[in-house]
């Protein structure tokens, strides 16, 4: 898989992309007063995927691993959220919370993690991502077993929508920054060629470990914010399957290790989803299935 | 805890094995002899069941047939996708097959687990046992999972008989040692590996029908099964069909006495957690051989 690296850094190409990135922001923060709470909870959700699998590309697009573990921070961070706030936590503390958990993990779990490469690899984060489904129904007297934990009712719905695209925009800007800079370049170069990449004295472990991080912490918030918004967090949903591959297929649609590519990916499956939900019901992860097949098909295909 | 007491566990521990043992054959198969790495597995196990119990519940008396009907079906079924789903894909790949593969079966798995949970709206499938429990001196033997462990001994014999002296087992393990000459002798890749696959399909299939009536089968729990199932033909080694036994009797026998002073909730953690441990600590066990066309 080719990663493509942007290097456009001189002023006059960022500038009006900053601008009409403003420009969608400022539009984005009116929204919910103009067409109400459809709107705003719809937006809200894709706001979420566009961060999730962006967050998801720093491991599977721009280091190239496949990755199914991407829930587990989601949901580690709901659960954090949600417990910070059953004890009388503001909401940005909360996440804070939830991203201080997510930090630690991500660092202790990268290094076994990292020992092992392809489909190994992408069983073990499989596998982490069951064991946390199941621990949180285990210990249950923490966590609420398998009822999970409810919240009061959202108080500021306004300020979580506020979050969720503040924290969007700047992972859209953290993750082209990313594609940029040294660090992405060293993890566009472990996927080309591992052995090669450590041979020009890329500290391959420290690196893969940190892209883990800079994919964790995003995650966990989004769960956080998730868990703030629906008010309840349930080990089946917060560890659910589909937030791993959500942002796995958002990813993988169009074009990984982009910044655009993750981000139009999950425009156009949430949208499709958000469809064929009004029709279909409930037949998403039958969704992800297909999409999954075709794209074990097509990786058969590249050399 | 005396002495009575730990033989009953054990005893219950290498009876569990029993069912243990024949989930994960069909995936040692597929996955240890092969190297096709199917986590569709769990889904058709669960999907055998029920069906099997749907058929025992619409034909009382048709249980024996049920139960050779049924894994039949589900190996033509399991062809099927093969045909349909990998087989393109096999003979495309260039190189490990593994991750298409990892793919492919991980996106059946979920559309027949949400496909079992639609058609049967989601409830749980049970059938009571048909055997008696077997009193011996103190101890209690269910007549159900004395029977599987019995059935198990003489598949895991079959087929390992089956493997090593027969032609058809003799193409398959040529296929997997050397593709490139075992294709340039003239043993068709696709052909094989579709029988294989429809074999561990079909035994996955009669997994289930002895699952469901052990335990209470739910949709959802094919994908936990699966990894259950790979890390018993992961500790077990790759390439053998009765050492899956000796690692099903293993896990059974461990989660069961694990299960006694902590609880049952901690024996799929247990099993993940063990399995997780194990690959990190050998990541080349799990997958000592490749499955590919051999071109490039």
């Amino acid at each position: 898989m080719r990663i493509s690296v942007s290097t456009a850094r001189r002023p006059k190409q960022v500038f009006p992309l900053l601008v009409s990135l403003l420009v969608l922001t400022a539009f984005l923060f009116l929204v919910p007063s103009f067409w109400g709470d459809y709107a705003r909870i719809l937006l809200f959700s894709i706001l979420l995927y566009v961060t999730m699998a962006l967050s998801y590309d720093v491991v599977g697009g721009l280091l190239g691993y496949l990755y199914l573990g991407h829930g587990l921070f989601f949901g580690l961070g709901a659960y954090a959220t949600a417990m910070a706030l059953k004890h009388g936590q503001p909401l940005s503390l909360a996440l804070l919370l939830a991203a201080f958990v997510a930090l630690p993990a991500a660092a202790l779990l990268g290094l076994p993690l990292f020992r092992l490469r392809g489909a190994v690899f992408a069983l073990a984060t499989l596998g982490l991502l069951l064991l946390g489904s199941q621990m949180a129904r285990n210990l249950s007297w923490w966590t609420g077993g398998a009822a999970g934990l409810s919240l009061p009712p959202n108080p500021s719905p306004f300020l979580t929508y506020s979050l969720s695209l503040t924290l969007t925009l700047a992972m859209i800007i953290f993750h082209w920054l990313l594609c940029g800079s040294r660090l992405g370049l060293k993890l566009g170069a472990i996927q080309e060629d591992e052995g090669m990449a450590e041979s020009v004295g890329i500290d391959s472990g420290k690196v893969k470990r940190l892209a883990l991080i800079f994919s964790a912490v995003p995650a966990a918030l989004a769960g956080g914010l998730h868990a703030r918004e629906i008010s309840f967090v349930i080990p089946s949903e917060a560890f659910g399957l589909e937030n791993s591959l959500a942002p796995l297929l958002m990813c993988l649609l169009f074009k990984p290790g982009t910044t655009w590519g993750p981000l139009l990916g999950a425009l156009v499956l949430s949208a499709a989803q958000e469809f064929i939900w009004t029709t279909i019901p409930s037949f998403r992860l039958s969704l992800y299935g297909v999409l999954l097949i075709f794209l074990g098909m097509q990786r058969a295909k590249r050399p | 805890m005396d002495f009575s007491s730990f033989i009953q566990l054990l005893l219950s521990g290498l009876l569990l094995g029993g069912i243990y043992a024949m989930v994960a054959v069909g995936l040692a198969l597929c996955f240890g002899v092969l190297g096709l790495l199917n986590l569709a597995h769990g889904a058709f196990l669960v999907l055998a069941a029920f069906t099997y119990q749907a058929i025992h519940g619409l034909w009382p008396a048709g249980t024996l047939i049920g139960v050779i009907i049924v894994p039949l079906l589900f190996a033509a079924f399991g062809w099927l996708a093969f045909r349909f789903l990998l087989q393109s894909a096999l003979k495309r790949s260039s190189e490990d097959f593994l991750i298409p593969a990892l793919l492919i079966t991980l996106g059946l798995a979920f559309i027949l687990e949400e496909g079992t949970s639609t058609v049967w709206n989601r409830s749980m499938a049970g059938i009571v046992s048909q055997f008696a429990t077997i009193q011996w001196r103190q101890f209690y033997l269910p007549g159900n999972r004395l029977f599987v462990l019995a059935l198990m001994l003489a598949i895991s014999a079959a087929l390992q008989l089956w493997l090593s002296y027969t032609d058809s087992g003799r193409r398959l393990r040529a296929l997997s040692q050397e593709p490139t000459g075992a294709t340039l002798m003239g043993i068709s890749l696709a052909r094989v590996t579709g029988i294989t696959f429809a074999m561990a399909t079909g035994l996955a299939a009669m997994a289930g029908l002895f699952y469901v009536t052990l335990f209470t089968v739910s949709p959802h729990i094919g994908l936990p099964l699966t990894l259950k199932a790979l890390f018993i033909v992961a500790i077990s080694g790759s390439g053998s069909l009765t050492r899956p036994l000796a690692g099903g009797l293993a896990l059974g026998t461990l989660e069961t006495m694990l299960a006694a002073p902590f609880g049952a909730n901690w024996s799929n953690a247990l099993s993940i957690g063990l399995l997780l441990i194990f690959l990190c600590w050998r990541p080349k066990g799990l997958f000592v051989r490749k499955l590919n066309t051999g071109s490039s």
